[in-house]
């Protein structure tokens, strides 16, 4: 399985044939997620009413996001102990990725939390910790992609992605816990998924006829992102492959 | 479609922005796809012609 | 994103505006020259000598960064006192304040610097460097601003200087290592 990962060509093999499925079985479990969320699960009285329902949408892509940076960051430090090539396109790949869920959590959870705190939405942003970590965590995407476009050799622009990534992971921790102690008294929900709702019967603490969706969501989002990230790496050794051929070229003339 | 209660729009605006954003990702990996693939094989042919 | 974070959620008062504008202050000290900081070793040269002296080019680069920490950031902390008089704070929180903005300003220096590093070689950088240092200012903010409110008294003051301290770390090696990146 390493060989996969680590051999640009049989990584191209595998993922025009793992692409389509993945993507597929990521669409259907998602598209079986919402509509779960949507028509079959109950409103929750004492949650908002149907406004809970943005929980399979915003849930998901919220532990999405994170795992994403830390995909990023991981990828980072591989291609950087180990000078995997395909370790720094899974880096690249995964960056707008991970933007794109940022801001997706960030701007549903803003929604979510106007209607649910009852207050305006620029405030919403001051009174979530959460919500403010995952803002920073957008800038972190954003500035990654911004310093790899900025650096002329694809080399410097790895390296340089590398350490950012890095030394963005290792900060992470501080940011969080710093922003968790900005507002101790976050009126955001505390662990969702742990405590939720007065059906809170199971030993989670959260009923079924939500955890499931959530969760069947949750892989239906994993599979379709990584989908996307293999296609962005192939779209990536493609554009290896021909300025290669260019160099090759230029070299022969 | 369901009928929600006063906060239909805010449901709604999160389904849309949680549906659209994975479509426009799909699109942007796709489209990247497809135009390297494309440059690729155009720079492939010139070498066959050559 | 930063102004938020100073002015605190209810900045009607001044008093409370006040003790949020040394923070600002300090961080764009830090952002608009940082661009500078490195952009001019890198095309005298003078970087591709450091990467073969034998000192080590992060020290090199902290000593740099103190130096534009002691030139742009220093005074700003130094007059905070002055401004403090003026909008009435009391004399107790002068002391803890300074420390707090003393310790934050530097973190705001070091983590620029790593912006920078990263960053040299890039034309109108900037931009970038703010987009990418703003992430690690967030704790010393939080943590200054809290320590501003809490003084000796409370757990934030310690929090910024752990957090100082794992700045001063890190960051001259990370600077080191995008420097001798930029040196190739």
């Amino acid at each position: 399985m390493w060989t996969i990962l680590a051999n640009p060509h049989r990584f191209m093999g595998f993922s025009r044939v793992a692409i389509p499925i993945v993507i597929g079985l990521g669409v259907l479990l998602s598209g079986w997620s919402l509509y779960q969320g949507l028509w079959v699960v109950p409103p929750v009285p004492n949650q908002g009413g149907d406004i809970a329902r943005a929980m399979f949408i915003h849930v998901p892509s919220a532990w999405l996001c994170m795992g994403l940076y830390g995909g990023l960051a991981v990828s980072s430090f591989v291609w950087f102990i180990w000078r995997h090539e395909l370790a720094d396109v899974a880096a690249r790949a995964i960056a707008p990725i991970g933007a794109g869920y940022t801001a997706l959590c960030f701007a549903t959870g803003a929604i979510w939390g106007e209607p649910t705190w009852g207050k305006a939405w620029r405030n919403v942003i001051l009174y979530d910790s959460r919500l403010m970590a995952v803002l920073v965590l957008l800038f972190l995407f954003i500035g990654y992609m911004a310093l790899r476009a900025a650096l002329d050799t694809r080399q410097k622009g790895a390296r340089a992605g590398a350490i950012l990534a890095m030394v963005g992971l290792i900060n992470l921790p501080i940011i969080k816990f710093s922003v968790d102690l900005w507002k101790e008294s976050t009126i955001h929900q505390p662990s969702s998924v742990i405590r939720f709702g007065e059906a809170a019967a199971e030993s989670s603490g959260i009923h079924p006829v939500f955890l499931v969706p959530l969760l069947i969501g949750f892989l239906g989002q994993i599979l379709l992102s990584s989908g996307l990230i293999m296609l962005l790496m192939r779209a990536e050794i493609f554009g290896q492959q021909a300025d290669a051929l260019i160099a090759r070229r230029l070299n022969e003339a | 479609m369901p009928e929600f209660d006063k906060n239909a729009g805010y449901i709604w605006a999160i389904v849309m922005i949680g549906v659209v954003v994975p479509i426009l990702l799909s699109v942007y990996a796709a489209l990247r796809a497809r135009m390297a693939r494309a440059r690729l094989e155009r720079l492939q042919a010139q070498e066959d012609d050559a | 994103m930063l102004v938020p974070l100073t002015l605190g959620d209810e900045a009607e008062t001044l008093a409370k505006i006040g003790p949020g504008v040394p923070w600002l202050a300090l961080a764009l000290a830090s952002l608009v020259t940082l661009e500078r900081v490195f952009q001019a070793d890198l095309q005298d040269g003078a970087l591709d000598l450091w990467a073969q002296e034998e000192t080590s080019i992060s020290l090199i680069a902290l000593t740099k960064t103190m130096a534009h920490w002691f030139i742009s950031g220093a005074p700003l902390v130094l007059m905070s006192p002055v401004l403090g008089r003026l909008l009435g704070v009391p004399v107790e929180q002068m002391v803890p304040a300074m420390l707090a903005y003393g310790m934050g300003g530097l973190t705001f220096f070091l983590w620029g610097g790593v912006a920078a590093a990263l960053a040299a070689g890039v034309a109108r950088a900037g931009l970038l460097i703010a987009l990418i240092a703003i992430p690690f200012f967030v704790p010393a903010i939080i943590f200054g601003t809290l320590s501003l409110s809490e003084g000796f008294d409370g757990s934030a003051i310690l929090f910024l200087g752990a957090s100082t301290l794992f700045a001063l770390g890190v960051a001259p090696a990370a600077m080191g290592a995008a420097l001798r990146l930029a040196a190739e």
